[in-house]
């Protein structure tokens, strides 16, 4: 536990919680636009007219902003200590190297998964609430789609830490924090086209390419873990 | 506070370095070097620039991995596990902390990594940062992050201490109190190996020096003995034994 409380102090929690606020208001922002156009200028634009489409959308870009998101704490957490001169310190002290790179790695994801989940959900729910109490959309909810959206949320959650992770690790390789973020933005240049592609089954296809990154990621995971137990400062 | 329990005082060396080689890349830095400190005794690693100090007290903490040699630790060989490091304190080149936290914080952040006790304020007293308050580090001038980076070293009761130039920095009165608490420090039990390439402070400060030329130990002796020998002449004596092997014959 304590571990997990001081890889904590060693990040400033307060600049993630505002850049986690900051992503959640801009997706709320593009939702609600989303909805407006929807209703305004629809009938060819499909993806803007069912809630299918909106919410494959809104997980595209939630995947997208928190995959970026997670890299640039990774790169914070994990590159920028192991490639600096704190790796030295870090090291001197009689705790495995794998014990704490393992902390760091769960701290990043709880950070991501849970911000991710939270900010989608919320979004989701107040496109909802905005689109009934203004008549945005014609067609109501259904339980189908919460169980889908609770649970495809959390899958992208999962996505999103893959995504950042995978990236910290070519950032590692690389040893430079600019190469983490601009691995994710490479990243998120395909895999949110392929979310928002089928609207129709957004759990399958969330859940596929968490399944499809999560054995890259817990590979390069692999390297990243082995080349720090070896590392030399 | 910091004080090492008379129970236990050994005979052993704390710190063997037996035949060590390191390379980087193709240019050996450290070749088939030897040297022992005993407890209790500050020894003092002369080198001039590239000499390899820095490389072979990261040796020691099993930053870098040797190329053959072996070294021991407190009766641990280095590589071998990481235990022997619970006892052992250290400051490489610049300490290096986390910016935006205070001394107070990154001390008993060090003191939970340790698995150790103590009392920071003491410490913070110690090494004359009592009052620095929740200042964070990122506002420190280059003197007192050398404190900090001392006391960080220090706080845990080490048996042993790894010290890479740790004047850098330091005001004059802050080098005299160094010097008074090093002293202090080994008086207790504790052993120093410090590095530097200033001979009056290590001449000061040092029970026995070590002079690292060519990637090995070239000349190994108690400095008071050597300063009665020498008188004068001390400082011409070291200059021309460290730049032997760089430089030639100075
Ligand atoms: N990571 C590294 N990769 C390659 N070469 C290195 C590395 N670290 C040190 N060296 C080389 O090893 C040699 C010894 O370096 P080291 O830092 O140990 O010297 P030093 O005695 O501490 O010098 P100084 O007094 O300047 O601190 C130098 O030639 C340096 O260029
Ligand atoms: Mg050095």
């Amino acid at each position: 536990m304590d571990l997990y409380r001081l890889e904590w102090m060693k990040v400033r929690p307060s600049v993630y919680r505002v850049g986690a606020l900051g992503i959640f208001a801009g997706l709320l922002a593009m939702g609600i636009t989303f909805l407006i156009i929807g209703k305004y200028e629809g009938g060819e634009e499909v993806l803007f007219c069912s809630w299918n489409g909106l919410i494959s959308l809104i997980m595209a870009l939630t995947v997208a902003c928190f995959g970026v998101f997670c890299s640039v704490i990774s790169a914070k957490v994990i590159v920028e200590e192991y490639c600096g001169k704190k790796a030295v310190t870090l090291f001197t002290y009689p705790v495995s190297r794998r014990k704490i790179l393992k902390v760091k790695c769960r701290i990043i994801l709880w950070f991501t998964v849970s911000s991710a989940f939270v900010s989608n959900i919320s979004v989701i729910g107040l496109m909802y609430i905005t689109a009934r109490i203004f008549g945005l959309m014609p067609e109501g909810g259904s339980w189908y789609l919460i169980v889908t959206v609770v649970g495809a949320s959390f899958i992208a959650g999962i996505l999103s830490f893959e995504i950042g992770m995978a990236a910290a690790v070519i950032g590692w390789k690389k040893r430079s924090i600019m190469a983490t973020v601009l691995s994710a933005v490479i990243i998120m240049c395909f895999v949110p086209n392929v979310i928002a592609r089928f609207p129709d089954y957004i759990f399958a296809t969330v859940l596929a390419a968490a399944v499809v990154f999560g054995l890259a990621a817990k590979a390069m995971y692999r390297i990243l873990m082995d080349g720090i137990e070896n590392m030399e400062v | 506070m910091i004080g090492i329990p008379e129970t236990r005082k050994e005979t052993n060396p704390i710190v063997e370095v037996l035949s060590v080689c390191k390379s980087y890349a193709s240019s050996e830095v450290i070749r088939n070097c030897s040297f022992q400190i005993r407890e209790g005794e500050i020894y003092g690693l002369l080198g001039v620039n590239g000499a390899g100090k820095t490389t072979l007290m990261k040796l020691i903490l099993g930053l870098q991995k040797l190329n053959s040699g072996r070294i021991t630790v407190l009766g641990q060989e280095v590589g071998a596990g990481w235990e022997y490091l619970s006892e052992v304190g250290s400051m490489i080149e610049v300490p290096v902390f986390y910016g935006h936290l205070n001394a107070e914080e990154i001390l008993s952040m060090h003191l939970t990594l340790m698995g150790a006790k103590a009392n920071i304020a003491d410490t913070l007293k110690l090494v004359g940062l009592l009052g620095v308050g929740g200042k964070p580090v990122e506002k420190y001038s280059l003197g007192m992050r050398q404190r900090l980076g001392l006391a960080r070293a220090i706080i845990h009761a080490p048996r042993l201490l790894i010290l890479d130039e740790p004047l850098n920095g330091l005001d004059p009165l802050g080098i005299a109190q160094m010097r008074e608490l090093l002293r202090e420090l080994t008086a207790k039990g504790m052993s120093i190996l410090l590095s530097s390439h200033i001979i009056g402070e290590i001449r000061h400060t040092a029970d026995r020096i070590g002079i690292l030329s060519g990637g090995e130990i070239v000349k190994e002796f108690s400095v008071r003995e050597k300063a009665e020998e020498c008188g004068e002449g001390f400082e011409d004596y070291v200059i021309s034994i460290m730049g032997r092997k760089v430089y030639g014959s100075v």
